[in-house]
């Protein structure tokens, strides 16, 4: 269940063992503690802010849209599980206040 | 899209000693393989979650071959095992080198350990690929999983490594020297490895009993009731929060060798605090060691009795209906375990038990853990790195953010 994620590589800091990349199209630095032949423009597997191991752009690509699918479901699972808090809101008027964190916290 | 691995949310009180856990982690992202073909699903899953993706294809495949009702042969199970055993001593050195050091150094500068882990991650993706060269192991199709077998597998690089920056010593000397807790302190003074200094920090820290709690481990064959939990209709609400008979268990190294003489005396003496928790480490470092070796010298016929398999055979026991399949591994970080149902040559179904889940459980081991510590008295900053270092001992497979107020 540990997703690693494909992002090209922007950007390499050799100094500091780092690398720029564009992870979904938003910029993000990466430990290249893993690996020792990363190069500007390649493809990595990132996890926790390292970069795993080199991957081709097409493995990159399969990877990515297998993650866009992945994306979807969860999003409508989301709307379903929303729908269904609302009609529970709607019915349960005097419910107490939720502990769960709200939408606005749970972005990054 | 980076968002999609999830994270963990804990929460640390220090008034109350209350701890929440929360977590974003995708855990119903299995079901993207619905619909698809058993040979498709099994080489893409281990793509998708790749960081134990050796694993995830053992368990993968093995779950669709029960299925489909096909058994792979003792030499390509071999094979598997030998596999899943690199892939747990590629991720249980990351622990030693770069993270437990982090942390209980309480520094942020690079540790001088740390210089090795590229080598460990190139002796490890050598030997996938010296495999992959030849044929892959983890597919439904009988020939060339057979084929596979023909690959020549040198790990002897990665076992080096093992030796050299964790053990000072061959595996199966290194089990028979420390078969109790007073000798574990000598090797760790007499030893120069990375790992023997972690092991004079934890002593000289004092932090053997840290996090001791009394959440229990999984026991070592629990198949029939993760088969019938995954087959119910709440299984959703099973896989995002595990429990063993309504309690919660633990997952991971220190179950898998909590039986193993030094561990269980050391759990006598300490509990499940950090010493055992490293020690734990070490001896399923070891024994991956010895078992990688063995069950490539030994291939079909005797990968040795006293060698532990990750690969489980859970199906047997499970009693699952036809067209369904259970496959078990014991991934670095604990029991993986895969559910699929077949019907026409598709995947109608798929489920993904991974340990996080366990461990990670808003009332498990690693929530009673740092309430442990949190009562234990210790403060500010000193009270948040033990807490992460609590955290890194059991090993979420995702980013976490921790807050201490």
């Amino acid at each position: 269940m540990c997703l690693a994620i494909p992002a090209q590589i922007l950007e390499i800091d050799q100094a500091a063992d780092a690398a720029t990349v564009s992870l979904g199209g938003v910029r993000r630095p990466v430990s290249l503690a893993l690996i020792e032949d990363a190069e500007v423009g390649d493809f990595v597997l990132v996890h926790v802010g390292y970069a795993l191991n080199k991957i081709s752009a097409e493995e990159a690509e399969r990877t990515l849209a297998m993650m866009r699918e992945i994306g979807e479901l969860a999003d409508q699972e989301a709307e379903s599980i929303d729908q269904a808090h609302q009609a529970d809101q709607a019915t349960e008027l005097d419910a107490t206040h939720s502990e769960h964190a709200t939408p606005s916290e749970s972005g990054r | 899209m980076s968002d999609l691995a999830g994270q963990l949310k804990i929460r640390l009180d220090t008034v109350s000693s209350a701890v929440t856990i929360h977590s974003s982690r995708p855990v119903t992202a299995a079901r993207v393989f619905a619909g698809k073909s058993p040979a498709e699903v099994v080489r893409q899953l281990p793509t998708l979650f790749s960081l134990c993706g050796t694993a995830q294809a053992a368990a993968c495949v093995a779950a669709c071959e029960q299925a489909l009702g096909r058994q792979p042969s003792a030499a390509v199970l071999a094979r598997r095992q030998a596999l899943v055993h690199a892939e747990t001593i590629k991720e249980h050195l990351w622990r030693l080198l770069l993270d437990w050091p982090r942390i209980l150094a309480a520094t942020q500068a690079r540790s001088p350990a740390a210089s090795a882990m590229p080598q460990v991650m190139r002796a490890f993706m050598a030997l996938r690929q010296a495999q992959q060269a030849v044929a892959d192991p983890f597919t439904v199709h009988a020939q060339q999983a057979e084929q596979s077998t023909a690959a020549v597998l040198d790990p002897s690089a990665l076992l080096d490594l093992v030796t050299e920056q964790a053990l000072g010593t061959v595996p199966d000397a290194w089990l028979q020297t420390l078969d109790r807790p007073a000798a574990v302190r000598r090797w760790a003074e007499q030893t120069q490895t990375p790992a023997a200094g972690l092991v004079r920090a934890v002593f000289a820290q004092g932090l053997f009993a840290c996090g001791a709690n009394a959440v229990a481990r999984l026991p070592e064959a629990p198949w029939r009731w993760l088969a019938e939990s995954l087959a119910n209709a709440n299984a959703d609400a099973f896989i995002a929060a595990p429990h063993w008979q309504q309690e919660c268990a633990e997952t991971g190294p220190l179950a898998r060798v909590a039986a193993q003489p030094l561990i269980a005396a050391l759990l006598a003496e300490y509990g499940n605090g950090l010493l055992t928790r490293l020690m734990a480490l070490l001896v399923d470092l070891a024994q991956s060691a010895r078992g990688l070796e063995a069950t490539l010298d030994a291939g079909m016929d005797n990968p040795g009795s006293a060698v532990q398999l990750p690969i489980k055979e859970a199906g047997v026991d499970a009693e699952v209906d036809a067209g369904v399949g259970i496959g078990v591994a014991e991934a670095a970080r604990g029991l993986l375990v895969h559910r699929v149902r077949i019907a026409a040559g598709r995947v109608e179904q798929y489920q993904i038990l991974a340990p996080t889940e366990w461990n990670f459980h808003p009332k498990g081991v690693v929530a009673q853990g740092l309430a442990a510590i949190a009562r234990g008295g210790a403060e500010g900053p000193e009270l948040e790195r033990l807490a992460r270092l609590y955290i890194t001992a059991v090993d979420p497979c995702v980013d976490y953010r921790l807050s201490v107020s």
